[in-house]
């Protein structure tokens, strides 16, 4: 299927093998050179919808034009790397993110994209959201593994759930991990919305929190009351005013109070920018620092609505819209994000991990569009001990397919736990103690 | 009986000493630190929830053998308390940021020789610490955000350190703060609501541009927001409360169908080929 048949990885495990050394011994000896710890922290920035891979970090310009599109490229800080012309901002930063441009898997449809992207596992048949049955995704993953009397909830997502036209998707929760572990939604309270169809609250709203045990009678009581507010009525308001009463209750003070964004320099505030897409990230920047180990952000509208609204679907209008709202929107407070965390100091024990369903087709389609293309596309990470300014991988001329280095969404998700100090390969019991590989891939090359 | 008092003694030595280090960790426990075990030793942190901090806990930090991360962020760590931390030679990452400490305190940390990271972000030292950060001869990553350090002074740091990543941060005065007052614009243009009681006579949406449409529910009742397909299928946008707006994304030609809450149809839009307001009348 690949013109290239032996991949550098292999070429390198082959050669590392023959010095008797495998892989992982050789990235723990060039861990301990550095810092002494892995990242304590992590943030997730999920492009719901699927981004472009032409139109981001792996534009074409030497491409036939009915391929490469009408942007341009932009020289970045790290010699030899372009990205697209519309993430000015961010290339700035690429000194600081390794860009994985030769992902691939088969997945066509969003939520069997998004399940594999963000599980690292391929969706079983006929998926469906909170079944616990499903695989965790990497947010719940990696809030399993941290310490459970620390005072934080595991993981919190923000500011919206995933949907599909109003069928909310599998993916993002605790799966077989139990409900223990399913990242609890937090709404980012100021911010102009995303354009389109954003759900924000929903009837599955998630407020298992590890709690101390003198805190579990107020807990049940929550639950039973949660119960009975879902059980009758299905006015959204009063949900929310019963997640409000939940998380003042259950949320400790460090946390509510990074959750409260008056709290931050206005300055730093405007520096995200005033769109729910900036002050989302500066949220995530703020409850890590809190202490709660991991924030998963969705970057653009919550529901696909048919590629309608701001989100990644450019299936019409691929170029208006990430020219005017999406890409200026990601530039900004990606690039806010990266200048925060480095100039407190986090972005060494800050994993910072793009994700999204898939790639662009490179043809251009008759509504100016792209569709949904898994056969190669890009995702990024950096921070937390990743080394900064490398591309891993490359997708062919045509962006149609990887050239070097093709890898999975289940090797990016290895890379990721390892940068996180979690064993890829460990194994978890699920509540009926049957024992799951929490990762299929191998980590990548990155630190 | 000399035979065995040397034993008592030769186990009670090894036991003395777990001893103390189990007491070290019960005693910076008590103070509301965490003790980590990570590669090399230990990872000795007070940065949550903004704890109050004295000489004698950070002694019992100094006692540990091998503590290689000190997290002393926001807490209230004097420059005095700050000769204890300069006794923890295994020491490579050290957090001071948000803390009062200055020039006084930071030179008792002039013999930290495995110090690779060290974090005086929000903190009160001056130009004046130049020397005592000259002496860290392992230092790889240095924050002075919001220090007194001037970028002059860093410059002659980083010629004595060529390859010392210095994280000078951003110039917050150059940020503009938006008004929040500022009028968000109106769309200059106004759709025409074509009341119909029967949602079915609502056309499907043709295409067109991509438009922005800024909904005002002025009614004194929640609707909900419709989109009629380009098959004629109906798919509700979500509910607009009584005085809300909604800002939503379309296309020209695009039709909007409102209705109440128990979906009968009040009346819809027809999008245009720009930006557009769209009342909901009463």
């Amino acid at each position: 299927m690949f013109k290239v048949k032996h991949t550098r990885r292999e070429i390198l495990q082959s050669t590392v093998a023959a010095a008797g050394l495998t892989v992982p011994t050789v990235l723990q000896l060039q861990a301990q050179a550095t810092l002494p710890i892995n990242a304590t922290r992590c943030i997730v920035i999920y492009c719901w919808g699927g981004i472009s891979h032409y139109e981001s970090w792996d534009p074409k310009p030497e491409a036939l034009s009915e391929l490469r599109g009408e942007f341009s490229t932009i020289q970045t800080n790290v010699s030899g790397v372009r990205f697209s012309e519309h993430l000015p901002l961010m290339s700035q930063h690429a000194d600081k993110m390794a860009i994985v441009r030769s992902l691939f898997h088969k997945q066509g449809g969003h939520q069997q994209g998004m399940y594999h992207s963000i599980t690292g596992h391929a969706p079983p048949p006929g998926v469906k959201a909170l079944n616990r049955t499903n695989s965790p995704s990497l947010a719940a993953l990696v809030g399993r593994f941290q310490d459970p009397n620390s005072g934080t909830p595991n993981a919190i997502r923000v500011p919206y759930n995933m949907y599909d036209n109003g069928t909310l998707m599998a993916g993002e929760y605790g799966g077989w991990l139990g409900s223990d572990y399913d990242p609890i939604l937090m709404r980012t309270p100021s911010g102009k919305p995303f354009s389109g169809v954003s759900r924000y609250t929903s009837r599955e709203l998630d407020l298992k929190l590890n709690l101390n045990k003198d805190r579990i009678v107020q807990r049940q009581i929550l639950q039973l009351q949660l119960e009975r507010t879902i059980g009758q009525t299905t006015e959204y308001d009063r949900l929310d005013r019963f997640r409000q009463m939940a998380a003042d209750m259950l949320l400790g003070s460090d946390v509510r109070e990074a959750y409260d964004l008056e709290n931050e320099d206005p300055r730093i505030r405007a520096m995200y920018g005033d769109h729910i897409g900036g002050q989302s990230m500066l949220l995530a920047r703020r409850l890590t620092e809190a202490g709660v180990p991991v924030v998963q952000v969705c970057a653009g509208a919550g529901d696909l609505a048919g590629g309608n609204g701001e989100n990644w679907d450019t299936h019409r209008d691929n170029f208006k819209k990430l020219k005017d709202r999406l890409l200026p929107i990601f530039d900004r407070s990606v690039s806010a994000l990266f200048t925060d965390l480095e100039m407190r100091g986090l972005l060494e024990e800050t994993l910072v991990v793009f994700l999204t369903d898939f790639g662009r087709t490179p043809k251009i389609n008759n509504n100016a569009g792209r569709d949904h293309y898994p056969a190669v596309y890009s995702m990024a990470m950096a921070g937390g001990g990743i080394q900064g300014g490398q591309i891993y991988g490359s997708s062919d001329s045509n962006g149609a397919r990887p050239f070097e280095n093709p890898c999975t969404p289940g090797d990016f998700h290895a890379t990721a736990l390892t940068a996180m100090g979690i064993n890829p390969h460990s194994e978890l019991k699920d509540q009926f103690d049957r024992p799951f590989q929490i990762c299929n891939g191998n980590p990548l090359p990155l630190f | 009986m000399k035979l065995l008092i040397t034993l008592t003694l030769a186990f009670l030595t090894p036991l003395t000493a777990i001893g103390q280090t189990g007491d070290s960790i019960e005693a910076i426990k008590k103070a509301g630190g965490q003790v980590r075990n990570v590669r090399g030793g230990y990872e000795v942190s007070f940065n949550l929830g903004k704890r109050s901090l004295n000489d004698q806990d950070l002694a019992y930090v100094a006692a540990l053998d091998s503590v290689v991360v000190l997290n002393l962020k926001r807490t209230n760590v004097s420059n005095q308390n700050l000769r204890h931390v300069g006794e923890i030679t295994s020491l490579k990452k050290l957090h001071l940021e948000l803390t009062q400490i200055d020039d006084t305190g930071l030179q008792y940390l002039s013999k930290l020789d495995q110090l690779n990271y060290l974090n005086l972000f929000g903190t009160n030292v001056t130009d004046e610490s130049i020397s005592t950060l000259k002496q860290l001869d392992s230092l790889t990553h240095l924050y002075v955000w919001k220090t007194k350090i001037t970028l002059q002074a860093m410059e002659t740091l980083r010629e004595s350190k060529p390859d010392l990543k210095i994280v000078f941060g951003v110039d917050l005065s150059m940020i503009e703060i938006p008004d929040p007052n500022a009028p968000t614009e109106t769309p200059k243009t106004q759709l025409k609501f074509i009341t119909n009681p029967n949602a079915a006579d609502a056309p499907r949406s043709g295409n067109g541009e991509n438009i922005e449409v800024l909904f005002e529910n002025k009614s004194r009742r929640k609707v909900k927001l419709v989109w009629v397909g380009y098959d004629g299928k109906l798919k509700p946008y979500g509910e607009i409360e009584p005085g809300a707006t909604r800002i939503q994304n379309s296309y020209e030609n695009n039709t909007w169908l409102i209705t109440d809450t128990a979906d009968n149809a009040l009346g819809y839009f027809i999008c245009g080929d720009q930006r557009a307001l769209a009342i909901i009348p009463q």
